[in-house]
């Protein structure tokens, strides 16, 4: 019989979900380890019944796949932006979504799928004027010159260090 | 008309406003879509307009309003930095614009994306290929949108750029001959890092060479800080429509590297070598420019020397370095063997030495033209010659030199004197430049004079040994 975990996500909707598919984040991992034998949902305050949705359903998809390795081979990884074909279908969803499923893999620290989000957002920077960055992601460019030679004086101290 | 972009955060009522009075349509129906930004304000995505007549039906408008929600969504720091990470160029020559795109699209971009700059991010810059001329292009039009938003990204190090002017490498398929667009890219990418350049290598072949005496022209104004200059001129094309860019260019220029000619220069010394060279009018050029030059021909491969010029090329070369205001220090000529393609005329020889007053090195081999009468010559003006090295220049007798009246002969200050293989040479000769270079040390005489006992006799009396039983006398203060 495999063991459930409830979850309860920000809206208060509880997820029951099975346990080694939730050992995929890392947070809930050590939350279960630590905590032990249990029955109490385990809240997450920082992701909605939406989002939480869909990251269930990809731990799902992903339960027989290895646990990714330690950050060690992600200088290999570095320019490879190509995505899976089921991730790809997976994480297309719209921008705000997409973004909040980054900040949730981010907070639940499930590195494969953080990796399929920023790749995602890579892969809409690429070949983009600024122009077109900023629209795309709804960004307000906030430079005025001034800053700007803030920044660089600031960067200029950090490099010094 | 309705597509006129609508910006900053306009409420619905001032939308309206706009609608009603800018433009004669008529508010047909806000198309409210994506309802999940509750949390965010309202967020009108698609506003549908209806024109008022009804046969203007065919003309709907869509206006897209770019309004912002009151509540963005900040991804931290380092999720930035992991996106921008998978930036990379793909290969090591190209650039990674992207990133300087992200640089320019607000503050905290800029921060993270300028974190992965460093001084090898956009130097070298290549303009190899086809691909690589659409590169500079969006890195220059990046650089003038950063211009224009009034930011400084003069701290990105620029310093070498790569040129293949002519038919570009196949390697990425793109077989595209250096064009107009290549050109007027490079030349706005001049324009706009020209303090950053420092060096510049151009590979050449000679393609299409009045559009790139153009070229050249456009860049002049911008290569005002070049310290370097490669040019790899496989058939000598630069120098005739580049040559004009070349004396034009700065004075303090250090390196400039022609293959298969090598100068290189400190700040007073410029060294010349030539391995196989082609052409004389680079000589001159260059040698407009320094002041205090040593100066090598090394005519090994004979085969190289095709064209017109190839029997009278050095000595066309030499009478070029004679007639430049350049103070001559050093001047090697070396050549194998004694042939018509490495000849230079005795007259020649003569006039240089004549002229070179701070001439203090000289090395000749296998030269036709280093007779009696340039023997003659050299020690009648050379006073400052240090180290004098006649090697195979079996024309040379010294008899002339060998009874030359004592006011006329003033090669005084030699302290070295190689004589090796110099086969019609008189002893007398020898006897005359050591009974007068008090400074001499060094001595090596040719095969026939080493078991005469005369200048042996004479040797020993001024101080000299002979070293290890063989062609060289050394003369030290201890002997």
């Amino acid at each position: 019989m495999t063991t459930k975990v409830t979850l309860t996500s920000s809206d208060n909707e509880n997820f029951s979900v099975n346990k080694e598919i939730t050992k995929r984040s890392i947070l809930i991992k050590n939350m279960l380890e630590d905590v032990g034998k249990s029955d109490t949902p385990i809240p997450l305050p920082n992701v909605n019944s939406k989002v939480l949705r869909k990251v269930i359903e990809w731990c799902e998809y992903h339960c027989m796949d290895p646990l990714a390795p330690t950050n060690e081979n992600t200088e290999n990884q570095k320019q490879n932006t190509d995505i899976e074909d089921w991730d790809q279908k997976f994480i297309e969803v719209d921008q705000e979504t997409l973004f909040k499923i980054i900040l949730a893999t981010n907070y639940l620290n499930i590195k494969p799928l953080l990796d399929i989000g920023c790749k995602t957002i890579t892969n809409m920077i690429k070949g983009k004027s600024p122009e077109e960055i900023y629209k795309t992601f709804n960004i307000v460019n906030n430079f005025t010159p001034k800053e700007e030679a803030q920044i660089r004086k600031e960067n200029k101290w950090a490099e010094d260090q | 008309m309705c597509a006129t972009p609508v910006h900053g955060n306009m409420s619905v009522v001032d939308l309206a406003f706009v609608i009603q009075h800018s433009f004669s349509w008529k508010v047909a129906s806000f198309q409210c879509t994506e309802t999940g930004f509750t949390n965010f304000g309202l967020w009108v995505t698609r506003v549908c307009l209806m024109p008022e007549s009804l046969t203007e039906m065919s003309l709907l408008y869509r206006c897209q309003i770019t309004s912002k929600p009151t509540r963005r969504i900040h991804l931290p720091i380092e999720i930035l930095h992991q996106i921008f990470q998978y930036l990379e160029p793909e290969e090591c020559r190209d650039l990674p614009l992207d990133r300087l795109a992200c640089s320019l699209v607000c503050r905290a971009w800029s921060s993270v994306a300028r974190s992965f700059f460093n001084e090898r991010s956009f130097n070298p810059l290549w303009c190899q290929d086809h691909f690589q001329v659409t590169q500079l292009a969006r890195l220059v039009w990046l650089l003038k949108e950063a211009e224009r938003m009034g930011l400084d990204f003069s701290d990105l190090e620029f310093g070498e750029i790569n040129i293949h002017e002519g038919v570009f490498q196949i390697e990425r398929s793109y077989d595209i001959a250096f064009d107009e667009f290549s050109a007027s890219t490079l030349v706005k990418l001049f324009s706009q890092c020209s303090i950053n350049f420092s060096n510049l290598n151009i590979v050449t072949n000679n393609i299409l060479q009045r559009k790139k005496s153009n070229f050249y022209k456009r860049i002049q104004p911008f290569c005002s800080n070049l310290h370097a200059l490669y040019i790899y001129d496989y058939r000598g094309g630069l120098i005739t429509h580049g040559s004009s860019f070349i004396r034009r260019l700065n004075k303090n220029i250090r390196l400039i590297r022609r293959f298969p000619i090598t100068i290189e220069s400190s700040t007073t010394t410029i060294s010349v070598t030539y391995r196989h060279a082609t052409h004389t009018s680079f000589t001159e050029m260059l040698l407009e420019q320094c002041k205090r030059l040593t100066y090598r021909f090394c005519a090994l491969h004979p085969i190289s020397l095709l064209g017109r010029n190839r029997l009278s090329y050095f000595d066309t070369s030499m009478q070029a370095l004679m007639f430049s205001s350049s103070d001559l220090e050093a001047l090697e000529f070396r050549s194998k063997i004694i042939s018509s393609w490495a000849y230079v005329s005795s007259l020649t020889l003569s006039r240089l030495v004549q002229r070179s007053r701070y001439l203090e090195h000289l090395t000749i081999t296998h030269c036709s033209g280093a007779d009696d009468a340039f023997l003659t010559v050299l020690a009648q003006s050379a006073a400052n010659l240090k180290s004098l090295e006649l090697i195979a220049c079996t024309d040379i007798t010294g008899k002339n030199v060998a009874y030359m009246d004592e006011k006329e002969y003033r090669m005084t200050e030699l302290c070295v004197l190689n004589l090796k293989e110099c086969d019609g040479l008189y002893p007398q000769f020898v006897g005359r430049v050591v009974a007068s270079c008090e400074k001499l040390e060094e001595l090596q005489l040719p095969q026939h004079l080493t078991n005469n006992d005369r200048l042996e006799e004479v040797l020993r009396l001024y101080g000299f040994c002979r070293k290890r039983g063989g062609a060289k006398w050394l003369r030290k203060g201890d002997f």
